[in-house]
């Protein structure tokens, strides 16, 4: 069974270098996504372990056997590109069971397999149709679908989702989870969204300009980014320019008590939009007054004005239901969700100052 | 001031019915967004409104008199398209002073109305460059002006933010919310996106095969749908399938939920939000999914029933669990099935 480890992958076009020295390591039987920005090098990753780019340095290995120059059909991957390729002259139904019968599995096996997977992404009936007469968020699908059943006990998919409607992806991006489990296969995903990286993964490698920012569980990512780009990629945050002195920080007219107290200086505040808990005292509580309240089903969303300071809140509903525009509310923020960084860290990403400016 | 309404408008393209007499009244100033999936017709709604597209039947009027069969331009309605269609080759400027241009205002008027649009809006965008050198939010600013600054009291988009980075996004619809209240402006949204109608709009109207399904504010649809449909189209939900015994909501494996307002031996869907299951007490399951969203961990549970329920805690759960349905709404079993009636369309 597959364990997938990259050992500094470096891959040069000319003078651009789309990876540098990128290390990663795929559990057997793991789920893991390959998160990042556009242009951050996520599909050319995907291309090296299926042997479809060489890299310019470094191994892949699998298994502890070096695929760094195996040829893509020798790798036993199943790879889904971001413009899916369909076979345009076979059914639904042929294509699904393409990879299973070049394998040569048992005609029953083969059924059941693209029975469940057909049932999944909710084409059992449209079994006989071609390609040419799915819409395009159904070939999407059907495409899934025979990456899942090709047989292959590696699968990479990148961006599997992104062309379908939101609600198509909400729903059947727990459903891959939960079929390739049932199936204890391997993956690996790319995806620039990060609420889908956070839903589905068992570990998160994010992307960014062909480097590897930090890794982890979706959890330790978004509790305890240890790069700024992580704070302000995964998950919401709200950011701030501030001044860290003794462990208190100095944001606007506002201070908090934060774990951080080995670092004196300008520092980049971060503040996670479900970390801030209206109406709860806490290691840090202050009080703001209500600018908006925008109500967005489960969550809402809270807009909040205090110390020359902006604040988006997401909460649960029934937690904050009660909040009315107009109204001044405590607000409590944890000392350990207080997450600060060296300003200087934050100097290399131009898309992080840009959303200071904004805040 | 403009009030936007559509009557009974079909439209047909051979025996498509991409419109089935659909009835729609944005009120003077209100922000209505159009959610459905694709191909639900919802884009040739705005096309019918914006004349660029006919109506096969029915009528399209502003502050009571109809406008089918008036060139577009005459129309009085501005347009944010998908890609933006900016023009390549002006300037941010330009493009933004172009609908004024087109009707004549002297130049040094328009360039006046657009830089004061920009600072009331607070848009940062650099508009002596070229779209090309602007990052997507910046020419997604110089539609909006464009569009505003031409003068329209209703303002067409059409899904204006799905070719922006989702981060930039949620910037974005702040922004067009409060260009839109700030202006006085009628807006109508077509978006698949149900968050981000959730986000900008004062009623959504919810679309699937041509037709319109619901139309209200964003927690009446939450809270109360209609139909499975609307319920699952608006947030996460799950649905048992079961019989109304006795008054009484019953589920596969015999487990009663709770009351329920239909005859006697129908058979029924119940659709559950996950904020409404409770652990602890009631029907025995396992954990089959976990994930973890900031504040509250999603959690998919498996019932001895087999059926499958998404719910969210605060705390760690194990494997086993127990859960309760503290609410839920009760449908008829539609005609059509259950994962018919839940499809696309």
């Amino acid at each position: 069974m597959p364990r997938v480890e990259l050992k500094d992958i470096t891959v040069r076009y000319g003078r651009l270098e789309a990876l540098k020295e990128v290390n990663l390591v795929v559990e057997d039987g793991s789920y893991t996504v390959i998160a990042g920005p556009t242009g951050a090098g996520k599909t050319t990753l995907l291309k090296v372990i299926a042997g479809l780019v060489k890299p310019s340095h470094g191994s892949v290995i699998v298994d502890g056997k070096d695929y760094t120059m195996l040829p893509p059909e020798d790798r036993n991957v199943g790879y889904l590109p971001q413009g899916y390729a369909l076979f345009p002259h076979l059914t639904v139904w042929e294509n699904v069971t393409f990879g299973a019968y070049c394998r040569g599995w048992s005609p029953e096996e083969t059924e059941e397999v693209a029975r469940r997977v057909l049932n999944m992404v909710g084409l059992i009936g449209r079994a006989e149709s071609y390609p040419g007469e799915l819409s395009g968020g159904m070939a999407q699908r059907t495409a899934l679908a025979r990456a899942i059943a090709s047989g292959a006990s590696l699968i990479l998919f990148d961006e599997p989702l992104s062309a379908l409607d939101l609600m198509l992806r909400l729903i059947l991006r727990y459903e891959i989870r939960r079929m390739v489990k049932s199936l204890g296969l391997t993956v690996i995903h790319v995806t620039h969204d990060h609420e889908e990286a956070m839903s589905i993964a068992d570990k998160i490698y994010l992307l960014r300009s062909g480097e590897i920012v930090e890794s982890g569980t979706p959890e330790e990512l978004y509790m305890r980014p240890r790069d700024p780009f992580t704070a302000y990629f995964i998950g919401e945050s709200n950011l701030y320019r501030g001044v860290l002195k003794d462990g208190r920080v100095q944001v606007g007219g506002l201070e908090l008590d934060t774990a951080f107290d080995d670092y004196d200086g300008e520092v980049l505040v971060a503040l996670r939009t479900r970390r801030l808990f209206p109406g709860v005292k806490l290691d840090n509580t202050f009080e703001a007054s209500v600018a908006e309240v925008r109500f967005l089903g489960r969550y809402s969303r809270i807009i909040l004005e205090s110390h020359d300071l902006k604040f988006t809140v997401e909460a649960p509903t029934v937690k904050i239901g009660w909040i009315r525009k107009g109204e001044t509310v405590d607000v409590g923020v944890k000392r350990e969700d207080v997450l600060v960084y060296p300003y200087k860290y934050a100097l290399k990403y131009p898309e992080i100052l840009e959303a200071v400016g904004n805040a | 001031m403009p009030r936007l309404e559509l009557c009974d408008v079909s439209k047909y393209y051979g025996r498509i019915k991409a419109l089935e007499k659909v009835n729609l009244t944005v009120e003077d100033g209100e922000y209505l967004a159009v959610i459905g999936p694709s191909g639900c017709g919802k884009s040739t709604m705005l096309k019918v409104i914006a004349g660029i597209v006919e109506p096969t039947r029915g009528d399209v009027r502003v502050d009571g008199r109809s406008i089918v069969g008036l060139p577009p331009e005459d129309r009085g309605v501005g347009f944010i398209f998908q890609n933006l269609a900016l023009f390549p080759h002006m300037t941010g400027l330009e493009n933004s002073m172009y609908g004024l241009l087109t009707r004549e205002t002297a130049t040094d008027e328009a360039l006046n109305m657009v830089r004061k649009l920009r600072m009331e809006f607070g848009f940062r965008a650099r508009l002596s460059r070229l779209p090309g050198e602007l990052s997507m939010g910046e020419q997604q600013e110089v539609a909006i002006l464009r569009a505003v600054a031409s003068g329209a009291k209703i303002m067409l988009l059409d899904e204006p933010l799905s070719s922006i980075d989702a981060k930039v996004a949620v910037e974005v619809r702040r922004k067009l919310r409060e260009v839109v209240k700030s202006k006085g402006l009628t807006a109508l949204h077509v978006t698949h996106n149900q968050e981000e109608a959730m986000s900008v709009a004062d009623r959504i109207a919810v679309m699937r095969k041509g037709r319109i399904l619901q139309v209200g504010k964003p927690e009446e649809l939450y809270y109360k749908p209609r139909s499975p449909f609307v319920m699952a189209f608006v947030g996460d939900a799950s649905f048992l399938t079961g019989t109304c015994r006795g008054g009484r909501a019953v589920v596969r494996g015999g487990y009663d939920l709770g009351p329920c307002d239909m005859p006697e031996g129908e058979l029924i869907v119940i659709g559950v939000r996950p904020e409404s299951i409770v652990f602890g007490r009631g029907i025995p399951g396992k954990v089959r999914l976990r994930s973890y969203l900031g504040s509250l961990i999603r959690y998919e549970v498996e019932l001895e029933n087999g059926d499958i329920v998404t719910a969210v805690s605060e705390e760690e759960q194990g494997e086993n669990v127990k859960v309760w349905f503290e609410k839920y709404k009760v449908f008829k079993y539609p005609r059509e099935g259950l994962t018919e009636a839940l499809s696309p369309g």
